[in-house]
């Protein structure tokens, strides 16, 4: 996308948290130069010169969930020849900043279905703004944190963008391993969770395919260990775990904790910590991201 | 972190045949929607090897000419330390070891990830 227009391609991008003041996070743009390469990434401005911070009129400024995760995409989705950014974020649901003459509105607007309600995936929306339908207006297509991949078509026009109900275009995987530790990749045949979505014709027949990024955990028994060792190891630990969470200490007000209560809990981390310190020792566990391609027949 | 999870909206789960779609008000809507039907998932390889993320991973791609020869090539986003590895496709279609996305010299990191 040309975010700046000046006939150079940008790359945008969300942020999970600025880590300060708020854990809103911010979209950032590495502007095209021309002859090739990007520009360090800088925050998109609002026309207030404010970094663009999702933000509903009327809204409490504190409901970080709607402000966290953003995953940005900018497309014309009121049809006045300006760019629009639609975002996604952790609660699942979508916004929008509008693209005016003098640059992006900074109070943004969520989106909304046929029904008069937010449109909204499990968390952690991904939006994708494409002509899936081929029908000459812009349908939304996105990811969750949940895996899968859904779209909202546009009911309405190129002007007037209306979504109708979620069609799932890919389902939502079931839980990977039901609890059981299934070491190595080979498991693993399909996107899992955290899916983010890319939408092309990768083939060239014509038919819009996807690409999906996802998120997965690996498992690997620690070094010298058989994978029936580790199991063993493995099932040991389920029940000490248990029996270290049943000494929680209950916490009345974790904004106002006690001294004795803040003694206990800091107790009960040391033990956690130790815990899964132990755990490290027995097998080796990471989480990775791979990118599939599927296919439209 | 406390993970929020919001109500799914009402979910239309296209299965095989056709899914009906009311006209729109431009009146280009296409009358049907053909139910999408997708080939097995195939992992994106680079020189041979699946593309992957560091960890903790959440890989996020996007296809583009990012060379412009003219051929798409793949740019994926990570969370650590919030960089993009890019795969260049060669000529046959195929896609080239990766190589982190540069920006005014340095590794690009976009801020705001860890």
């Amino acid at each position: 996308m040309d975010l700046n227009r000046d006939g150079i391609v940008d790359i945008l991008s969300g942020s999970y948290s600025r880590m300060e003041e708020s854990m809103a996070g911010l979209f950032q743009v590495l502007y095209g130069v021309e002859g090739g390469g990007f520009r360090k990434p800088t925050p998109v401005l609002g026309t207030d010169e404010e970094p663009l911070i999702i933000q509903v009129a009327g809204e409490a400024e504190d409901v970080d969930v709607r402000k966290i995760c953003t995953r940005p995409t900018a497309a014309d989705l009121d049809g006045d020849g300006l760019l629009d950014i639609v975002t996604g974020n952790f609660g699942g649901s979508f916004a929008v900043f509008w693209g005016t003459n003098e640059g992006f509105d900074p109070v943004s607007v969520m989106l909304k279905g046929s029904d008069g309600k937010e449109l909204t995936v499990h968390h952690h929306s991904d939006p994708v703004l494409v002509d899936w339908d081929a029908d000459g207006d812009l349908d939304l297509v996105t990811g969750s944190g949940f895996g899968g991949v859904s779209m909202f078509p546009n009911i309405g026009t190129k002007t007037e963008a209306r979504f109708g109900d979620n069609v799932v275009l890919v389902p939502t995987p079931e839980a990977a391993s039901n609890g059981v530790t299934v070491f190595g990749d080979e498991h693993i045949k399909a996107p899992g969770s955290s899916t983010r979505v890319e939408v092309a014709d990768l083939n060239g027949d014509g038919k819009l395919d996807l690409l999906l990024g996802d998120s997965a955990q690996l498992s690997f028994p620690a070094k010298g260990l058989t994978e029936e060792e580790c199991l063993e190891r493995c099932a040991a630990w389920d029940k000490e775990a248990s029996a270290v969470y049943e000494t929680s200490p209950d916490i009345a007000d974790w904004e106002n904790m006690t001294p004795e209560e803040s003694e206990a809990q800091e107790a009960f981390n040391e033990k956690i910590q130790a815990l899964y310190q132990k755990r490290s020792e027995f097998i080796e566990e990471r989480g990775t991201g791979y990118v599939w391609a599927l296919l439209q027949k | 972190m406390e993970t929020h999870l919001l109500p799914l909206s009402a979910v239309t789960v296209l299965a095989a045949g056709a899914l009906p779609v009311s006209p729109g008000e431009d009146g280009v809507q296409a009358a049907v929607l053909e139910a999408p039907e997708f080939a097995e998932p195939v992992l994106m390889l680079s020189a041979g090897t699946p593309v992957s993320t560091e960890a903790p991973g959440y890989a996020s791609p996007a296809w583009y000419d990012v060379d412009g020869d003219g051929r798409s090539d793949l740019v994926v986003g990570q969370f650590k330390d919030g960089k993009m590895r890019v795969y260049h496709q060669t000529e046959d279609g195929t896609l080239g070891e990766g190589s982190w996305l540069m920006a005014e010299g340095e590794v690009a990191e976009v801020p705001g990830v860890w």
